[in-house]
This record gives C-alpha cells, sequence and structure tokens, in this order.
C-alpha cells in the first residue's frame, strides 16, 4: 500500500492507484468531468488540477499516480485557481440555456459552476454553435452546443459497449462529437451514454421536455427484461412513470442498464396497453368489470373440472411473472386438483431439470463473469439476450479473458472472440462431443462419446485448459434446443474436467425462481 | 518532381533560404552540401557511415584489448554522446544521451526508436534541409542510436507538407538498404535494424511525441497524458525513445570525434553546432549552422544583416511559440539554450530565428501567431481548446480597434491560465508568445486601443 497526505490527511492505497482514488477513499470531492469510475482515464477536462508538492504545475487528480509520501493538497490557492480557470474555459463557449435544458438540476457541470464559476463571465466574443445531429430514436443530440468535450460517451462505447459510435472529429474548437458518417447509435447499451454525460449534450429523447428531475418522485425496481435483474430507479411524476435510469449495484448492473430496461416504460402509458377486463363473445371483444370477468373465468374452470376432470385443466405461467403472480397462480391450478403447471414455455426437452429443490441456474455469481479467464457460451446471441452479461464477459475479454463460442451464425459480440465455432443448432451437440473428445485427448482420458475433434475443437479444449477461472455457458438457444440435455451433460463433462463453471445464462427475469 | 527541381536551383543560384553557403561557422550537418551530392555515394566520400563502421567494429581498428571485442559496446556510445553535451535540438533541449540511458534495454519485447521529422514550428526549416540533402546522417544517427538502445526497429515521422523530403528520405532508405547499412546483420555484424518513412498529414500538433506516437499508430493525433512517459509506454505501448532530426544528424560526427571535441566547438552544457533557420526581415533568409553560443549579433551579420538597413525591433529566438526577445536585450545574448533562456527569459527551441525590424506591428504578428495555435489546437483539454481561441479573438478585436483598456489585464489573465493546465505543451506555445508580447511591446497595444490603430502603420 502507498500511503498519501490528502488535505492533510493520511490515506492508504494499493501502489497504481491515482490521486482521485485515494479522494475517494478519504471522501474527499475533486470535482471532475472525464474521470469516470467505471471507463479509462483520459485527463482532458483539466476540473480535477491539485496542487502536488514538488510539482511546479497544477497536477490532474484522476492521471497522476501515487507515490510513497506524496502530499496533496485539494483545496490550497493553487488548486482552486487551477480549477477555477478550467471552469472559466468550460463556460466560455456553454450556451446558458439551463432553464429549457433537460440537464438543468442533474447537470455537474450546473452544480459545479456554483462552486468554481464567476458570476460574470468576462467573455463577451462570439459563442461556438455547434449543429444538432440525429442518431435514432433513443438518444437525443439536439444540443451538441453544449457539449464539454470530455468524450466519456466516446470511451463507452470503445470500453463498455463494444462498438465505437461517437467518436470526437475535428481539431480545436472544430472538435465536435458525432457517429462516423452520420450513421446512428444503435447499441443495446446507448441509453447509459445519457447517464455518464455530464451535461446536457446527451439526452433522453422519449423524455425531452417531459418533466423536470426534481418533479420526480423515485422508486426502486429490478428490471424484468432478463435474468440479470438489473437494479432500476423508476420515476415517476403524478402516478406516471416518466423516466428509467440504473440503480447502481456493482454485484449486478453495476452503473449501467440495457435500452429495454431503460425505455420499456413507454409501454405502460401505450395506447393499446390492456387496461380493463374484457370477454369475447360472439367473436367480440366486450368491456367488462372485474367481477364479471373473474366468475365468467371461474366458472368456466369449474366446468372444465366437472366435465373433464381436474387433469384436463393445465397451467402455462411466463418465467416473466413476478415470484407472487407465479405463486398464487400455482395455488389456483393446485386448489382445482391439477398438478399441470410449467413456465418453460420454449422448452423442447424437459429432462435436463436439476434436482429437486435446486434449479439450472448461472452457476456463479453474476459480477463473477467480469473476471473469468476462460468461457465457453454455447447457443446464445449474447449481446441481444443478455446484454449486461455480455457487458461483463467483454470487461474480462479486454483484461485477456479468452471467449470461444458455440452459434448457429456469425455473430458480432463486440469483443474479441477467441474461437467461433459455426454450425446448424441441430449439429450442436456433435461440435460440442469434438469439444469434449479434444478436452479428453489433451488429458489422456476416455472421451464421453466417440467423436473426431478438428483443429478449432483442439483449440477451444486448450483455451479451457489454460488460466483459472472458467465458465461454460449455455445460452437461451441452448435451454431451448430438442437436445438440451445432451448439450447439458456434455457441457457438464467439459466443466468437469477443465474445472469450468456450467451454468444457463437464464432467459427470463424468474426462470430461476420459478423452477426452485 | 521538376518544380522541386527549379526550387533547388533557385537556392543553388542564390544562396538563399537553403544550406547551400559559406556563411556557416564549423559546420557539421550541411558541411559540404550543394543540393545535389545527397546520395550515398557522396555521404561516403564525406566520412558518412564510417561512425557505423566505428561502433559495429568493422573499420579495421583493433579489437578492446580487454574483451577482445572490436568497436564500441552500448555503454560506451551512450557515455560518448552523455560527453558531448548533446541537446535534443526539436526544441526541448532535453540532454540525449540521459534520454538514451533512460530506455529499458532489458526489456524483453519490441523496442522502438521514432525520429521526429514533424517539423511543423513556424520558422523552421531546418529539418526539411537535413532530410532533403543529406538524408544518410539521419540514418546513420539513428542506427547509431538503435544500436545504443538495443532497438531493431525505427520510424521516421515526416511532416505531411514536405512532400519532395518524404520521397528523398525514400529513395535514400533504399540506397541504404541495398547497401547493408540497414536490415539483418549490418555488415556482417549481429546488430539488426530496420528503419521505416512514414508520411504525417501535415498537423502541427503531431509534432509532440505522445501525439506522434498516436499518429504514427493510425489513430488521431492527440496528445498522451504523462506519465507513462514513452521510455516505458510509447509506440504501441512499447518503451519508445523519440528525438528530432537533427539530433540525430548529430550523432555520426560525435561518434567519429567523440564527445568532448563536440563539446568543445560549443560551451559547456551546451555542446556543438546548432542549425538556425533564420527568417524574417534579413536580407539572406536561410538555415545557418553555428556553434553553440555564437552571439546573436554575428549570426544576424551572417544572414545579411537586417533587411533594408533598418532597425532590428525584436526577434523570436526559438520557432514561434517561443517568447519575443526586444532588439537592445537580444543583441546582447548568446545563441544557445542557457543564455537564451536565464538571460532572455526564452527558449532557443527548434532554433528558428524571426527577426522583426521597426516596420512590423507586434499586435498584427501577434494576431497571426495566435491565429496559428488556435487552428491548430487538438481540442482534446479544455484550456487550450477554449482558451486559445479566446486568446485570438481578443487580439483580434484590439487590432480591428475594437479593444476595451481591460483587455489587456485580461489578455494576461487567459494566458496564464492555459499555461501549464494542458496535457502537452501547446498550450503553453499558444500562452508565451501572448505574455511576451503584452509584456514587452504593451504600448503598441494600448496605442491601439486608445487611438483605433497600429503605432506602426508602414507593415510590409
Amino acid at each position: 500500500m502507498v500511503e498519501i497526505e490528502l488535505d492533510g490527511q493520511k490515506v492508504e492505497v494499493p501502489p497504481g492507484s491515482m490521486v482521485m482514488h485515494a479522494a475517494e477513499k478519504a471522501g474527499t470531492f475533486i470535482p471532475h468531468f472525464c474521470y469516470h469510475k467505471k471507463l479509462s482515464i483520459a485527463a482532458n477536462c483539466r476540473m480535477c488540477l491539485v496542487d502536488v508538492e514538488k510539482a511546479p504545475k497544477p497536477m490532474p487528480a484522476c492521471a497522476t499516480p501515487v507515490t510513497m509520501g506524496m502530499v496533496v493538497r485539494t483545496k490550497s490557492d493553487k488548486a482552486i485557481k487551477a480549477q477555477q480557470s478550467v471552469m472559466e474555459f468550460l463556460l466560455i463557449n456553454h450556451p446558458l440555456d439551463c432553464p429549457i435544458c433537460d440537464q438543468g438540476g442533474e447537470c455537474q457541470l450546473q452544480d459545479l459552476a456554483v462552486g468554481y464559476g464567476a458570476s460574470k463571465s468576462r467573455y463577451e466574443e462570439e459563442k461556438r454553435v455547434v449543429f444538432h445531429k440525429d442518431v435514432g430514436p433513443l438518444v437525443s443530440m439536439e444540443e451538441m452546443s453544449r457539449c464539454i468535450h470530455c468524450t466519456r460517451c466516446v470511451r463507452f462505447g470503445q470500453e463498455i459497449a463494444g462498438v465505437m459510435e461517437l467518436g470526437m472529429s475535428h481539431r480545436g474548437e472544430h472538435a465536435e462529437i458525432e457517429t462516423f458518417v452520420g450513421q446512428s447509435v444503435d447499441s443495446e447499451l446507448s441509453g447509459n451514454m445519457i447517464d455518464i454525460c455530464p451535461v446536457g449534450a446527451l439526452t433522453s429523447k422519449p423524455f425531452r421536455y417531459q418533466a423536470r428531475t426534481w418533479e420526480l418522485s423515485r422508486r426502486k425496481s429490478v428490471s424484468p427484461h432478463d435474468a440479470t435483474g438489473a437494479n432500476l430507479i423508476v420515476q415517476v411524476k403524478n402516478h406516471r412513470v416518466m423516466r428509467v435510469v440504473p440503480l447502481e449495484n456493482d454485484a449486478v448492473n453495476e452503473c449501467w442498464i440495457a435500452d429495454r430496461d431503460r425505455y420499456s416504460y413507454e409501454a405502460l402509458n401505450g395506447e393499446d396497453r390492456l387496461t380493463q377486463p374484457m370477454l369475447k363473445q360472439g367473436g367480440e371483444w366486450k368491456t367488462v368489470d372485474w367481477q364479471t370477468a373473474l366468475e365468467y373465468v371461474a366458472n368456466g374452470l369449474k366446468q372444465v373440472k366437472a366435465d373433464h376432470g381436474a387433469n384436463s385443466i393445465g397451467l402455462l405461467a411466463s418465467p416473466h411473472s413476478t415470484v407472487e403472480e407465479l405463486a398464487l397462480a400455482g395455488a389456483l391450478v393446485r386448489g382445482l386438483g391439477s398438478e399441470n403447471i410449467d413456465s418453460r414455455l420454449r422448452a423442447a426437452d424437459f429432462s435436463n431439470v436439476g434436482a429437486n429443490g435446486t434449479a439450472r441456474w448461472l452457476g456463479r455469481s453474476l459480477a463473477s463473469l467480469s473476471t473469468v479467464q476462460r468461457v465457453l457460451v454455447v447457443g446464445s446471441n449474447l449481446r441481444k439476450d443478455q446484454p449486461l452479461m455480455a457487458q461483463r464477459l467483454r470487461q474480462a475479454v479486454r483484461q485477456g479473458a479468452q471467449l470461444s463460442a458455440l452459434v448457429a451464425q456469425p455473430m458480432d459480440w463486440a469483443m474479441r472472440v477467441h474461437q467461433s465455432l459455426v454450425a446448424p443448432s441441430a449439429d450442436w451437440v456433435m461440435a460440442l462431443s469434438g469439444v469434449a473428445a479434444a478436452v479428453a485427448e489433451a488429458q489422456g482420458v476416455a472421451a464421453p462419446v466417440s467423436a473426431t475433434p478438428t483443429e478449432t475443437d483442439r483449440a477451444i479444449a486448450k483455451s479451457l485448459l489454460g488460466g483459472e477461472h472458467k465458465a461454460i455457458l449455455l445460452g437461451n438457444a441452448a435451454a431451448h434446443h430438442e437436445k438440451a440435455s445432451s448439450l447439458l451433460a456434455l457441457a457438464q463433462w467439459i466443466g468437469e474436467h477443465t474445472g469450468a463453471t456450467v451454468g444457463y445464462l437464464g432467459e427470463a427475469a424468474n426462470s430461476v425462481a420459478i423452477e426452485c | 518532381m521538376s518544380q522541386a527541381n527549379a526550387v533547388i536551383e533557385r537556392f543553388v543560384a542564390t544562396g538563399q533560404e537553403s544550406c547551400f553557403h559559406d556563411r556557416h561557422i564549423n559546420p557539421q550537418i550541411v558541411a559540404g552540401l550543394n543540393g545535389a551530392n545527397w546520395r550515398l555515394k557522396d555521404y561516403e566520400a564525406r566520412g558518412g557511415y564510417a561512425a557505423l563502421r566505428k561502433i559495429l567494429g568493422r573499420d579495421g581498428s583493433a579489437p578492446n584489448a580487454e574483451t577482445g571485442v572490436a568497436g564500441m559496446t552500448q555503454d560506451e556510445v551512450i557515455a560518448t554522446v552523455k560527453e558531448s553535451g548533446l541537446r535534443g535540438r526539436g526544441g526541448a533541449g532535453f540532454p540525449t544521451g540521459l534520454k538514451w540511458s533512460f530506455m529499458p534495454r532489458q526489456f524483453p519485447g519490441q523496442k522502438y526508436l521514432v525520429c521526429n521529422s514533424d517539423e511543423g514550428e513556424p520558422g523552421t526549416c531546418k529539418d526539411r534541409d537535413i532530410l532533403m540533402y543529406n538524408p544518410h546522417v539521419v540514418i546513420e544517427g539513428m542506427a547509431i542510436a538503435a544500436y545504443a538502445m538495443g532497438i531493431s526497429v525505427a520510424y521516421n515521422y515526416i511532416h505531411g507538407e514536405i512532400f519532395s523530403a518524404y520521397d528523398r528520405f525514400e529513395e535514400a532508405l533504399e540506397e541504404a538498404r541495398a547497401a547493408g547499412f540497414l536490415g539483418k546483420g549490418i555488415m556482417g555484424s549481429g546488430f539488426n535494424f530496420e528503419l521505416h518513412a512514414h508520411h504525417g498529414f501535415g498537423a502541427y500538433i503531431c509534432g509532440e511525441e505522445t501525439a506522434l506516437l498516436e499518429s504514427l499508430e493510425g489513430k488521431k493525433g492527440q496528445p498522451r497524458f504523462k506519465p507513462p512517459f514513452p521510455a516505458s509506454f510509447g509506440l504501441y505501448g512499447k518503451p519508445t525513445t523519440i528525438n528530432n532530426t537533427e539530433t540525430f544528424a548529430a550523432v555520426p560526427w560525435i561518434i567519429r570525434n567523440g564527445g568532448q571535441a563536440y563539446l568543445e566547438c560549443g560551451k559547456p552544457n551546451n555542446g556543438g553546432t546548432k542549425i538556425f533557420s533564420v527568417s524574417g526581415d534579413v536580407e539572406r533568409p536561410g538555415n545557418y549552422e553555428v556553434p553553440m553560443g555564437t552571439p546573436f549579433a554575428k549570426l544576424l551579420e551572417l544572414a545579411g544583416g537586417v533587411r533594408g538597413g533598418r532597425q532590428l525591433k525584436a526577434v523570436i529566438p526559438g520557432g514561434s511559440s517561443s517568447p519575443v526577445i526586444p532588439a537592445d536585450l537580444m543583441m546582447k545574448l548568446t545563441m544557445d539554450y542557457d543564455s537564451i533562456a536565464k538571460e532572455g527569459g526564452s527558449m532557443l527551441g527548434s532554433g528558428a530565428v524571426i527577426v522583426m525590424d521597426e516596420t512590423r506591428c507586434m499586435v498584427k504578428s501577434l494576431k497571426r501567431l495566435s491565429y496559428f495555435y488556435m487552428h491548430e489546437s487538438c481540442g482534446q483539454c479544455t484550456p487550450c481548446r477554449e482558451g486559445t481561441g479566446w486568446l485570438w479573438r481578443l487580439v483580434d478585436r484590439i487590432e480591428r480597434g475594437e479593444g476595451k483598456p481591460s483587455d489587456m489585464a485580461l489578455l494576461d489573465n487567459v494566458a496564464e491560465n492555459i499555461m501549464g493546465r494542458t496535457i502537452c505543451a501547446l498550450g503553453d506555445a499558444a500562452a508565451m508568445p501572448v505574455r511576451a508580447m503584452v509584456k514587452h511591446f504593451r504600448h503598441e497595444f494600448e496605442h491601439c486601443i486608445e487611438h483605433k490603430q497600429c503605432l506602426v502603420t508602414s507593415d510590409v
């Protein structure tokens, strides 16, 4: 550990840490814009300049590595003067349109300008105007004059989303954030750019001019869209959901959410949403009251039981439902005397259930996906099925992990894929047998099924036999496969012989809970 | 090429705006050049590649009595360069031998050597002449540097706006490869060295060493923040040493004649000769190679004195980013790093001496300089992106006769706020000329603000 003195307080941080990390640990706030704990360091906003003893110039806290005995002052005259001058530079070309800016009230620049800005500008020349851009229906880039060029959105694309959709083109005063030749922003994680933009340059298009942040009340929630269970804050005004943003939880979604988590609230207020019970009589839907509807269904179920027996009643429940809904639905059907209950709506092979009281699950913690070293993903459209798990695996790959895949068609996962086995899903069992045979060959044991490994199989086997933290992940397509149990058995054999955990990526929010 | 030849012929005929004249003092790099004798055979006739032969033990000299090995060791080469007092000719003046000793020679992976020929500083045109008329001296210098630091691959990043210099250097590389001075097992030794030329795109910022590395990697030329320094994390993340063209060009002479001899041609801590690109209001603008420590008055005399016999007003001694020095002070200085910095309060920089006579309006001059830095700011970090434009707009307003008395303090304060707060030195480069102009020629700015016109109106 390296000990430094920060504003007279002793702080210990691991070697290689920056002054900013030490300040975070000590609870000292250093003003900043471009620094973001989940992104690489850019040191371009210069707002975090602090006074480091023996350094002639003020140093950026985000990019200055700590050294033993370093003395840092974040509030000395030198530091404050540097921060104030940077703030002045940031503001000279920033429009003074806070009253009509969606970011108003939750804007880092606005907040810090209160502390570090002057009450009057010394700049009397013409202000810069930056042309607006249309990058699609989700992210608004209507007021790019507000941009302070911190490049957080650029780095987010490169590092987190894995696709560099935004970049800073041109030079000097003409530098602007834009997409390559006017393309749209299509990443499944694009909405996060809105959260990390410290000013009102990138804002939410659906939320544009809908409400002010201080008018909204906040409710904690969990995303229902996939098995990640991303933590959300649902923001409500007058009993109407106005916006959804992430609730930071490092064990689950970190500070990100997928676009479907962020924007699906729009359907809540959709005009075609069913809000009243309806009965279809004589080929026509008729709106009725709840009492009528419930009695109609109850009578119908009783009638079926009386005429055909309880066993003729079955329940198919969506695993997207809540635990409470599922429990009540199960109680209803069991009350009628039937045990015909299932939630595996898409499964073709039902023999891969977990032992009694257990469930097929991820096989390891969500957070550990970020630190795996070897991964084999079988049958998944990873970016679309589990975008946040894909993000975690992307971080692992960026740290040097090897990710191999068995898929039906080549797919862009926006990360480096070490080995890719592309085969029609009907051949997946054979393909995975090849990998198992390659593992067997490398270890000198008998293969679970006889197969001749290909070079790719051997490369995947070699990859899985290296490294320490390893996972074999079965995707939705593997869970729905007509030979899902064979795939699982092969995966488990490979897992046993390579030391990898085996698990399903999970189809829906309650896929696991419903099984237990 | 014919147009380039016509230009060269004119240079040769007049001896101006070039280095083909006899008004150098003890020249080393440009000695004997006439514009046509740049080829390998000419260079060898001038004693070229003897230094490379010497360090590789291929010059026929007896092997070392103790080690039994002919030639010079890596440490001996670095020690010789250290002894010579050679300092970086690109502008910063960092001791070259010291920089070479920072290179982690035992690093197991690839290491790189880079020559910074991205000569973009207004007023500077020395590297262009070296690459055009004596390219092999750079190749030899780089080979020696690579040998000293155990490097096998090097790049020469050539400014995007000098096309013929790039073509010329490529031709010279072909000659050197064919003659076995580049490639595997050079002259039968175990030393492998590949050198590649890279043509930039003309952005000033790519002369900043880390922006140059980014550009060389194929990215947008934007400086990296330091630390880490290129010696530990340079090109493609590998240890890299970057030197200026003229620095490399000085190395063969040092190896041939010894560090002490080089030091003795200059003055202590400022070894050797330096090429000064004298431009502006002089009779004979051009490149002048003179020993370090030559009085400015002597250099001005070599360049034919102030044009038209006019009065000297001021000198920008080291490229447009160095603070301007008024005439009376400048005439007392000698041309070396220490005199210009300590006594003149400026920088020797790249050695571009811009001479200004009494007819120059300092407000107009500063306006042009400020415009350059606004135009060339990369836009990455806040103070430079926003501040360089502000500076230009302020000077522009004053020059147009719309300035206010309070603008003087504002101008100096904005420049002060940029200095030392940016990622690279471009912010400082933009701010320093402003502060020096306002300090030394304040009355001209005040006159412009008060009378809505320049004090000097006969600007030509």
